[in-house]
């Protein structure tokens, strides 16, 4: 209960901060949320938009989550999210080539589409729990902490995507890799005809799956439930003969495995390759969408429909006001709710230091 | 000796005017109450003593008026003048400090810092004028009649002198009423009477001094004025002011104890012996840097060995190698599989964020899991009976574990131990079983450790409580200056061990 009421009053900062902005550009609050209404959840267009847009915050969301469980923060979600994506969408193409090349010796296989998921799926997850492996053993071995070292690697990774794509691994004259091949199909293909145009596609019930698969290892394995002890009793969790060390790189492991999941929806759903600069943003938009939905599944799931909303409003509304408007939102969001949570827990009673 | 005749001095003076006054407070701790409608008053230029059992409300009574605390109901009076902020900036203004069992000095920094640490006098650039700080430091420590090197590192230092820097500091902020926390828990009989002069030093020069204490022949000593406090309520109030100034009874050891304890005294069951087999637990020449230089002892099977020493002696470097968090640097411990209860239940027992399930089962969730997932009605069965079978209050194991009960949050890590001792382990080691907790959870948890030590396990207990060593322990090993310097009948008296403790000879 205490975790819903630090989101609420984030949300209620969000919906003055926007009131404000709309007064500051001389429109009408009212009529803006109308317009925004209708961009997003007014017509089934805006519905797909914004569950398309959806799917990658609610991953990012979860894969935040579930390390911060542990008091860890990977905000490394962004550099696992592009490179498995980079990663995934160059498997998919080299098995795509291979399938149409007659002479390859994998030829037979590699047209047999489980198989490629199969692979695709191997590699997203390698990648992705590989560059978490990185800030895991660091942290692990070294104390390093994982803040400073997932943001470095976050920019490493870009310098890897960069250099990748350059090499040779996109198409001449882009920065994008070779057609994927193997789609997920769009709702508007598999009978929901009302998302027609719109980019949300299966992925969507793929990340759904993906969250609560994360809330039943939280909650049912040995590693899930010892992991918030471990945050808030470290030392009497080493005491009690816990090992720390290998659980905090279990939980970077099962976050980077999540987040690697973060570009499928793009990659295999909408567009079909991967592209430099795809999901940019995404880890910190990740990490508001953990903390607004207060660690729940069903939480996690409302967040990311929230921030999706106003992102997709923010395009129907850039015409009103600026939709970086929304990233302050968000911002505010972010800021408000940790600050409530912090105020939450001054207020019952414990003294404060003067 | 000095003691005696200051003591008597200080008795004489009249206590007028009260330095501290209460009305009404109440205070509880998420739905526990803590103290329950107080009203008191504590004397000026006065030493007076605050007693109750462990867990009767007398650290939160003082913290209120320390500004640590807000009391949830009623007011406190500092020299008349109500307090209307409860911080410690505002406490201090009004010149109460108060000495923590657990000492707020920082130990990378020099004496002279901690003193002025949060008060340092300001040259007009901000700068600190170091000259002026040693000064005023210089004349707190006069005061107390203190001696130390105000360039030596704290952590350097040993525990009385840190104390005596923690009295020091609150005299560099003049305090006119310094509350000391249980004092006396980490000294030997020797340091706790040179505690004392220096503390009837201080009221002789016109300071109040309120001591929180259980320690009753201390009260009857030294104090001028007692309240006791049991279960969060004011029971009773004691003055030992000669006659004619005396405004309420005077009271005895045993009137004391009884109002503390709301009966005649605790029987002590006697002992019945115990027939020790082979030994189980041995350490040969242990040594871990920086405090624990060599210990040796062998704690055979169905026999409980009590350690006593006060901290500061190695006894968290010794808790530390037996249960494998730290490995020392020499010697050898045997077996591996300890069952453990470290000294500090809040930071080393207890998660105390989480449930009592959680704690419980700590460490053990792998007896409950089925493939790779849990099997949460197996692990729930686990910890009811564990929780029943040591007569946990209350009987949810869900509520969170910082919602109980000091007495039953250490049920909570005994009764973690003893359930790793059912399921094989050879040794049982445990500091400070009863630190905290109130007379009937004590008597229920020893209870609970002697028949587990009849099973054939070794027990070995750490304890700065010799009257809680001699009563259950079979012999009385002692830690002192990092090395075990030997193992002792119980029926020694307090000041031959407390010569053993300082490291001198029998």
């Amino acid at each position: 209960m205490k975790a819903i009421t630090a989101s609420l009053v984030g949300l209620c900062a969000a919906w003055l901060a926007f009131n404000l902005a709309a007064l500051a550009y001389g429109e009408s609050p009212l009529q803006l949320l109308v317009i925004l209404y209708r961009g997003t959840w007014g017509t089934w267009y805006g519905v797909g938009q914004v569950l398309y847009k959806a799917t990658p915050l609610m991953l990012a969301g979860a894969a935040v989550a579930f390390a911060l469980r542990a008091g860890l923060f990977n905000v490394g979600v962004e550099g696992q999210a592009a490179l498995a994506g980079l990663g995934s969408a160059a498997m998919a193409s080299w098995l795509m080539s291979v399938a149409q090349n007659r002479f390859h010796k994998l030829h037979f296989v590699a047209q047999f589409v489980p198989v490629q998921w199969l692979l695709i799926l191997a590699t997203t997850l390698t990648i992705g729990c590989g560059w978490a492996l990185i800030p895991a053993l660091l942290k692990a071995r070294f104390g390093a902490h994982e803040v400073v070292s997932t943001i470095v690697l976050n920019r490493i990774a870009d310098a890897i995507i960069g250099f990748s794509l350059a090499s040779g691994l996109a198409l001449r004259g882009t920065v994008r890799t070779d057609d994927v091949g193997v789609h997920l199909p769009r709702l508007s293909a598999i009978g929901l005809s009302a998302f027609r145009g719109s980019a949300v596609s299966v992925a969507l019930f793929v990340a759904a799956a993906i969250v609560l698969l994360a809330a039943f290892v939280r909650r049912r394995t040995v590693l899930g439930r010892e992991l918030p002890l471990i945050a808030s009793g470290l030392r009497a969790c080493e005491a009690a003969g816990i090992p720390i060390k290998r659980r905090i790189v279990q939980a970077m492991l099962v976050s980077g495995a999540i987040a690697a999941f973060v570009p499928l929806g793009a990659v295999f759903g909408f567009k079909g390759y991967y592209e430099l600069g795809l999901g940019a943003g995404v880890g910190f938009a990740g990490i508001a969408v953990a903390i607004l939905g207060a660690g729940h599944p069903m939480g996690l799931v409302v967040a990311a429909l929230v921030l999706a909303t106003l992102e997709q409003g923010g395009l129907s509304l850039n015409g009103r006001i600026p939709m970086e408007v929304m990233e302050v939102l968000r911002a505010i969001i972010i800021i408000v709710v940790a600050w409530a949570s912090g105020a939450l827990k001054r207020a019952l009673g414990v003294a404060v230091p003067a | 000796m000095y003691g005696v005749a200051g003591c008597a001095a200080a008795r004489a003076k009249r206590c007028w005017l009260d330095v501290i006054a209460f009305s009404g407070v109440k205070k509880s701790f998420a739905g526990a109450v803590a103290v329950d409608d107080v009203t008191v008053n504590l004397p000026d230029h006065a030493l007076s003593f605050v007693l109750g059992e462990n867990g009767a409300g007398k650290s939160t009574l003082l913290r209120c008026a320390a500004g640590l605390l807000r009391p949830d109901r009623g007011a406190v009076a500092i020299d008349g003048a109500e307090l209307t902020e409860f911080t410690p900036r505002e406490a201090t203004r009004r010149g109460v400090a108060m000495v923590e069992q657990h000492f707020s000095l920082i130990g990378d920094l020099t004496a002279i810092e901690n003193v002025v640490l949060g008060l340092e006098p300001s040259s007009p650039f901000g700068r600190i004028d170091w000259p002026l700080a040693r000064m005023k430091a210089k004349k707190a420590l006069d005061e107390l009649g203190f001696n130390v090197d105000l360039d030596s590192r704290v952590e350097r230092l040993d525990v009385g002198d840190k104390q005596r820097l923690e009295i020091a500091r609150a005299l560099y902020r003049d305090a006119r009423v310094i509350v000391l926390d249980e004092p006396t828990a980490v000294l030997t009989p020797q340091e706790t009477t040179s505690l004392y002069d220096a503390l009837l030093t201080l009221v002789s020069r016109g300071r109040s001094i309120v001591v929180v204490s259980h320690k009753l022949d201390e009260v009857v000593k030294y104090g001028a004025r007692a309240i006791v406090l049991r279960r969060g309520k004011l029971v009773k109030e004691f003055d030992f002011t000669s006659a004619p100034y005396r405004s309420l009874p005077v009271g005895s050891l045993a009137e004391l104890s009884s109002a503390m304890m709301g009966r005649e005294g605790a029987a002590t069951r006697p002992r019945i012996g115990r027939t020790a087999l082979g030994p189980v637990l041995c350490l040969s020449h242990v040594c871990v840097p920086p405090r624990l230089h060599d210990a040796t002892i062998e704690i055979r099977a169905g026999e409980i060995v009590g350690l006593a020493g006060v901290e500061g002696n190695g006894q968290q470097e010794l808790l530390e190698a037996i249960g494998g968090l730290t490995k020392p640097s020499s010697g050898t411990i045997a077996p591996s599989d300890v069952a453990m209860v470290y000294g500090d239940r809040n930071t080393e027992g207890l998660v105390m964020d989480a449930s009592v399930e959680d704690n419980l089962l700590l460490g053990d969730l792998g007896q409950s899991v089925v493939g790779i997932f849990i099997d949460e009605t197996d692990a729930r069965r686990r910890a009811e009976a564990i929780a029943t079978s040591s007569a946990i209050a209350p009987h949810d194991v869900t509520s969170s574990v910082g919602a109980l009960s000091g007495g039953n949050q250490q049920k909570v890590v005994v009764a973690r131990a003893l359930h790793e001792v059912e399921r094989g382990a050879k040794a049982l080691v445990i500091a400070h079983p009863t630190r905290g907790v109130d007379v009937e959870a004590a008597a229920s948890l020893w209870e609970q450790i002697e028949r587990a030590t009849e099973t054939g396990v070794a027990t070995l207990v750490l304890s700065a409580d010799l009257n809680e060593l001699r009563t259950h322990c079979d012999r009385i090993a002692i830690l002192s200056k990092g090395r075990i310097v030997g193992t002792y009948e119980p029926t020694l008296s307090d000041e031959e061990f407390g010569v053993l403790m300082l490291g001198g000879g029998t």
